[in-house]
């Protein structure tokens, strides 16, 4: 069921908290070898099932990752370092999300502190996709990805850095919204890199994220259809990057939204990916710089390779990096004076199994980490709204669509998403 | 700015110990590797920035 499906029973009181989160419980017990959870709140979700069912969400069951703080629950961030670290307080979105009528069910699975792209943490176990279960969610918010496909969640918050809403939806074929950078409050988030960090839903639909973002933000986001189609600026050095079956999916897509189609050449695409990484990967490892000192051993290779990367890298760098920035925002502002969204694959590729590195593109073997920044750093180093879109299959892995937009115009990409879900049903498939 | 000098192991080395930090071998090639993707493209952004070109 939707979110808006579950919210609907609810409010008519067809079903009741309580039943709406025992169901929950049965399912993620039957879907354990998924490991889409880390901590399932059973007894403390049946308790608040308990209490008064406030609108809009009146007593929906979500789950949230386990970078994001439940009072009173563990929050391990998908580390050994904090794996037995228990949240004081409620995050902010945390909080939004009960006073809005949320219950937490538990917290998902998460690439080590969010910085991968995978969720095969060393520690915690992988993730694995409802799709195919020899293969990944992405990342970092993959068991929200895993969670949201398989319904083990009505909904589920993520946290989107430099992709990490957008490249799980995308390859478990649910729908996720990257807000622009500062609508929802990140405080009580374990951070990542501070100038990206964002809270996200992922969800069944563009109108489950629309309601969710509601609660997160306190927008109140309006998804009727304007009377003309949105102009949609067609990312095409991204659509021939991708893998062609992707990218014909894709394409395929925008003509069912109907858009009003503008091929856009946006050569500063190029080095977003760069400029993104000389601000993230200094602010990564100032975050962690304590325990860089003392417990260096405790990370993972590939976690601990690039929070070194970003402790090493030359002073100038980051301040470089800024300036760049702030220079890519520009174009990207200059860009979205001709259109109203623009649009690309999600991802590059469908899901890779567990334990691949490498991605075939073109002929050509390449590292999945480098595959995929092409198609979610731009619209994290502009600080714009970006979603992911069910829009096909390819061998049976799903494909996401992406869409990004002006900033704080949620509600232009959210249209395009629910326009879209208007005249296909991509997102209505669900894995066996 | 030379790429070959702050990617080697022994300056990253005294530049991580200068921070209190004592990556591996093996971690300072894993490092190496981010860097030396990294640094010919700082390089090559950096010279396409103006002085007025704030933050």
């Amino acid at each position: 069921m939707s979110l808006a499906d579950v919210v609907a029973r609810l409010r008519a009181r067809e079903l009741s908290p309580r039943e709406a989160v025992e169901g929950y419980l049965r399912r993620i017990d039957g879907a354990r070898d998924l490991n889409a959870y880390i901590t399932v709140r059973a007894e403390e979700a049946l308790a608040e099932a308990e209490g008064e069912a406030r609108p809009p969400l009146y007593g929906a069951p979500v789950a949230v990752k386990d970078l994001i703080g439940v009072a009173g629950t563990r929050m391990t961030a998908g580390s050994a370092i904090l794996r037995d670290h228990v949240a004081q307080e409620d995050a902010a979105a945390v909080a939004r999300l009960r006073a809005g009528g949320g219950i937490v069910l538990g917290t998902l699975n998460t690439h080590e502190f969010a910085f991968g792209a995978l969720t095969t943490s060393p520690h915690f176990g992988p993730a694995r996709n409802p799709w195919s279960r020899d293969r990944v969610c992405g990342g970092s918010s993959g068991g929200s990805g895993a969670a949201v496909a398989a319904d083990l969640a009505a909904a589920a918050l993520g946290t989107d850095t430099a992709g990490s809403v957008r490249i799980p939806a995308a390859l478990c074929g649910v729908t996720g919204l990257r807000p622009s950078t500062g609508l929802v409050p990140t405080r009580g988030v374990f951070p990542v890199a501070w100038s990206f960090d964002t809270v996200g839903p992922l969800a069944r639909s563009a109108a489950d994220c629309a309601l969710l973002l509601d609660v997160l933000a306190g927008t109140r986001t309006d998804l009727t259809p304007e009377p003309q189609p949105p102009k949609v600026g067609v990312l095409t050095a991204l659509f021939e990057r991708a893998d062609p079956a992707v990218a014909a999916a894709a394409e395929r897509a925008l003509r069912d939204l109907g858009a009003r189609l503008e091929p856009v050449d946006l050569p500063e695409l190029a080095d977003a990916g760069t400029i993104q990484q000389l601000v993230m990967l200094p602010e990564a490892a100032d975050v962690h710089l304590r325990w860089l000192r003392t417990r260096l051993a405790d990370y993972g290779p590939d976690v601990r390779a690039r929070l070194l990367a970003g402790l090493l890298l030359p002073p100038t760098a980051y301040v470089t990096g800024l300036r760049l920035r702030r220079r890519f925002g520009e174009a990207l502002r200059r860009a979205f004076e001709r259109v109203d969204l623009l649009a690309a694959p999600a991802m590059p590729v469908v899901a890779p199994r567990i334990g691949e590195e490498t991605v075939a593109l073109h002929g050509e073997e390449v590292p999945y980490r480098l595959a995929l920044i092409p198609f979610n750093s731009p619209w994290s180093l502009a600080g714009v709204p970006a979603a992911s879109v069910p829009c096909g299959f390819v061998d049976g892995l799903p494909v996401g669509l992406g869409l990004a937009g002006r900033r704080y115009a949620e509600a232009a990409v959210l249209r395009a998403a629910h326009r879209l879900q208007q005249v296909t049903d991509w997102h209505e498939r669900r894995p066996s | 700015m030379g790429t070959e000098p702050q990617s080697s192991p022994e300056f990253l080395r005294r530049l991580a110990a200068a921070q209190g930090v004592e990556p591996s071998d093996e971690d300072l090639e894993a490092v190496r590797g981010f860097l030396d993707a990294i640094l010919p493209h700082l390089e090559r952004l950096a010279a396409t920035l103006e002085p007025e070109d704030a933050p």
